[in-house]
């Protein structure tokens, strides 16, 4: 899969795994991957800039609560919600009862929603007739892929926006 | 909780997806705390035979499981 993505993709994946192990979370997920093509200098990272986003608006996204340190995504924290258990309150109390988590030994791996992202983002490359993946095809695979994520949403990134910047970008480049 | 919030909870504990999501997610948390609690037995000198009786499980299921992770 990694065949096509050049050096700043590449790079940009291996920031999001290195990220994911320094906030000790067992998995790499899409918000990592967003920190990883902010903080690799291309393409990506300065649509998002122009969109007002900074690193710590991406590193709190990715951070999220304690629950991620357990390895749990929103979606099974809400699930837990509805059985009457704060996954985030417990991990918190265990971690600042017991010690702090674990660091993460086994090199962090991809969940679902990253590994659909890094697929589509190969999609992006040959729908826009590029030829080399940039970050910029990883930002708008994270734009493309379902559930969206609430900080994009809110800054009110949409896809065809950020698309229209990426080749603006891609221009101005050369 | 407000009753609306009470209603969609319970309506999501009935839904299987969800509750089936919230049984994977229990899981992961037992792992996550039992993982903590054995790194912490071991840093306090508790044998694994103590931890493995504490947990209900064999001496050498706990050491499969857990020493490799905890031998940095």
């Amino acid at each position: 899969m990694f065949k096509r993505f050049g050096r700043d993709a590449g790079q940009s994946v291996a920031v999001a795994v290195s990220l994911a192990r320094e906030l000790r979370h067992p998995v790499v997920r899409p918000e990592h991957l967003l920190v990883g093509v902010f903080r690799v200098d291309g393409v990506a990272a300065k649509v998002l800039s122009g969109f007002g986003i900074q690193d710590s608006d991406l590193v709190g996204a990715a951070t999220g609560g304690p629950a991620r340190q357990a390895g749990l995504a929103d979606d099974e924290v809400a699930a837990l919600r509805t059985v009457g258990i704060d996954a985030d309150d417990m991990v918190r109390r265990a971690h600042e009862a017991i010690g702090p988590p674990p660091a993460v030994n086994r090199r962090p791996r991809f969940d679902g929603g990253t590994v659909r992202v890094l697929e589509l983002s190969l999609r992006e490359l040959s729908r826009l007739g590029h030829r080399r993946l940039g970050t910029e095809h990883i930002l708008l695979a994270v734009l493309a892929a379902q559930p969206r994520l609430a900080l994009l949403d809110e800054r009110g990134v949409s896809h065809a926006e950020a698309e229209r910047r990426v080749l603006v970008a891609r221009r101005r480049a050369g | 909780m407000s009753e609306v919030h009470e209603l969609t909870a319970a309506a999501g504990a009935a839904d299987p997806r969800t509750g089936l999501r919230a049984a994977a997610a229990l899981r992961k948390l037992a792992e996550h705390l039992e993982r903590l609690q054995v790194r912490n037995a071991r840093e306090r000198g508790w044998s694994w035979q103590a931890i493995a009786d504490e947990l209900g499980v064999s001496r050498q299921a706990v050491h499969q499981k857990h020493a490799r992770s905890l031998r940095d």
